[in-house]
């Protein structure tokens, strides 16, 4: 048989139907599933091309919006976007709606959103499964989100952002609801066991709250199907121990995943705690606050930690760590089962009181913060302490016992370290591990910023430090990547 | 083609050009049209496939192996992801025509987000361009479509 000559150089042999393929031979099932990707506005856009595409835009069942700042300066471009927005959800056909997503820059009056609301009710009443709305208003918050939201039921993802001030409804009943992220001013007590009563089947959930100075916050979790929490508490302003007037309650005996960050160490209270939990992440406090003596912040996180001691992952990140050692002065808190680990550490004795708390880690990320300015004076040193490494140990011996912690000597087998500058703190550091870790198999070294030939040339020194690990005294072991993409997932 | 150990069960997928692909049945099994075949136990030891060619059926495997892998990081398998779609549109349809009929639904999303990722922001007439499609309009009945959503056409990309 011939092939006919020309566009078709492939052997269509094997495949009779190959060819080049073209959109146009795709079935409107297909065409509208890739349409619901898009944009509203690049849907309707899209509709003229030709008859067969005409209608598409009425039917996709994903309608996406979004409201640029431009859009917003002129109020004849909000005008012509309500009256976009207003006819295709008149028009648009299909008596279910998968998704609809509402993106608005920034609104400059409380009148804007009066006449947006109806549309999210109407919304809600066309068996919507996911609802997005992302609403930056600082000022005057977002007024009365219609509460039938709280009771739609078909509902499965509900994502509130930015910065709601919502009216919480009297009773919430969303009972498909899997995903709920909340982004909210001042909850107060609303965010309590009866609004979380009404979602039953909850898995996700994600609270950002926004404190504003002297205000008393109780969250009160109640979910026990809930398997991924976040939670993101910021008080403003510093003064007063704001620590103290926030409480979150958290009763989720299936839960796997904890995330959580403040910073004003609130007081957590993890119920019914499980062997559930697996992983958790960990960022609280402020640097100054693990200084504050009169305040307890740190006895708060230590009913923190003893509540999750039992996870195989834990990341500590931002100033996480410096509470460890205001921690350890009264309790030890011991986190046997941690085998993966993620700190955030300023420099060595940080991180050794890390590592003491966990006997049993295998992989280790560490993110080097640069606190201070680096010394040159001291770079002599570094290069003579490659050579004879005694006197390392002997600058922390003076302050403290001497104890190599045990996750060392056995466990911990891969340690991947970002750099941001190669000061003598952090050179420390990698030059203790790599002394102490005697069950060593990998360690990675990621420069995170561009660093001149003469900084890398000192980094290098790495390759040179005594190894009290390693059988191999090659250097495959040991790898430099300059400029690699950081990432704190170990593997 | 891999080879069969003692271990792993192995099931032989047979596409439209009579070509046999054998391949581990956990691989296979994330297509929910293979799944349901071998959950009904309508399927023999042959498996066809009568609308996947053998060419669409090598990538496609390569698409699978990756994702039956539980120690790929999330980030790792989005990178994957993004590569892998970075094939001719003329191939892509062929994926999606695909992964729609094994019933893939990651594989179909993303390369429908690579379709609609070509159709961000461009004009009408780019997309025409772009993806061969005729326009059957006048020049009056585009018009009028053009004034009824004239919100919808501001903005657009340069071509």
């Amino acid at each position: 048989m011939k092939e006919p000559k020309g566009k078709q150089e492939k052997n269509t042999k094997m495949a009779p139907n190959v060819g080049a393929r073209s959109i146009e031979s795709l079935p409107d099932s297909i065409l509208l599933h890739i349409l619901s990707f898009l944009e509203m506005k690049y849907v309707v856009r899209v509709c003229v091309v030709s008859k067969r595409w005409k209608d598409f835009w009425s039917s996709v069942p994903n309608l996406i919006f979004s409201l640029s700042e431009s859009d917003l300066i002129l109020e004849d471009r909000f005008e012509k976007f309500m009256d976009f927005f207003e006819r295709i959800l008149l028009l648009h056909d299909s008596s279910t709606i998968q998704k609809f997503s509402l993106r608005c820059a920034r609104a400059r009056f409380p009148h804007d959103f009066n006449r947006l609301n109806p549309w999210i009710c109407a919304v809600s009443k066309r068996n919507v499964e996911q609802l997005d709305l992302y609403i930056f208003s600082p000022d005057f918050g977002f007024p009365n989100l219609p509460s039938v939201l709280f009771t739609c039921k078909t509902l499965v993802e509900l994502r509130l952002h930015d910065n709601h001030v919502i009216d919480f409804p009297r009773c919430t009943y969303l009972p498909n609801l899997k995903t709920l992220e909340i982004s909210v001013v001042d909850p107060g007590d609303n965010l309590n066991r009866r609004f979380f009563s009404g979602c039953p089947v909850l898995e996700s959930l994600s609270i950002i709250a926004y404190i504003s100075d002297h205000m008393k916050v109780s969250i009160d979790i109640y979910a026990p199907t809930l398997k991924n929490l976040k939670t993101f508490l910021g008080v403003d302003g510093r003064d007063g121990f704001a620590g103290r007037d926030v409480k979150v309650i958290i009763d989720a005996q299936i839960l796997e995943y904890l995330s959580i960050e403040d910073n004003c160490v609130a007081g957590y209270l993890i119920k019914n705690q499980s062997s559930s939990l697996v992983r958790a992440d960990i960022n609280v406090g402020l640097d100054d606050l693990w200084e504050d003596m009169e305040d307890d912040a740190a006895w708060r996180a230590l009913k923190l930690f003893k509540r999750i001691s039992h996870v195989k992952h834990l990341g500590l990140h931002g100033v996480t760590t410096r509470g460890l050692g205001c921690i350890y002065g009264n309790a030890r808190v011991t986190f046997c089962n941690v085998t993966h680990s993620y700190l955030c550490v300023p420099d060595l004795p940080k991180l050794r009181e890390a590592l003491q708390s966990m006997p049993n880690l295998e992989y280790l990320a560490i993110y080097v913060e640069i606190l201070h300015v680096k010394d040159d004076d001291l770079e002599a040193d570094i290069v003579d302490l490659s050579e004879e490494d005694n006197e390392f140990n002997d600058v922390f011996s003076s302050t403290q016992a001497h104890v190599v912690p045990s996750c060392l000597l056995s466990h911990l087998r891969v340690i991947k370290v970002a750099i941001l500058e190669g000061t003598n703190d952090v050179l420390q550091l990698v030059k203790y591990l790599l002394k102490n870790s005697e069950a060593l198999s990998k360690m990675t070294i990621c420069l995170l910023s561009s660093l001149s030939g003469e900084e890398v040339k000192k980094i290098k020194r790495i390759l040179r430090f005594p190894r009290g690990g390693f059988k191999d005294m090659s250097n495959k072991n040991i790898q430099i990547y300059a400029r690699f993409v950081w990432s704190a997932t170990l593997n | 083609m891999a080879t069969t150990t003692t271990e792993t069960k192995m099931l032989t997928l047979c596409t439209s050009d009579k070509q046999q692909f054998q391949i581990e049945e956990t691989i296979a099994l994330q297509a929910v049209t293979i799944r349901n075949m071998v959950e009904d136990e309508c399927a023999s030891n042959v498996i066809p496939l009568p609308n996947v060619n053998s060419k669409i059926m090598i990538q496609i495997i390569e698409y699978l192996k990756k994702h039956v892998d539980s120690s790929v990081s999330k980030e790792d398998m989005e990178k994957f992801d993004s590569a892998f779609v970075e094939k001719k549109l003329s191939e892509i349809f062929d994926i999606i025509l695909a992964a729609n009929y094994l019933n893939i639904k990651n594989l179909l999303d993303i390369c429908c987000q690579r379709v609609a990722d070509v159709m961000k922001n461009k004009s009408p007439e780019w997309v025409r361009r772009t993806f061969n499609i005729v326009n059957d309009f006048t020049a009056e009945e585009e018009a009028k479509i053009r004034k009824e959503h004239e919100w919808a056409f501001e903005g657009v990309d340069e071509d």
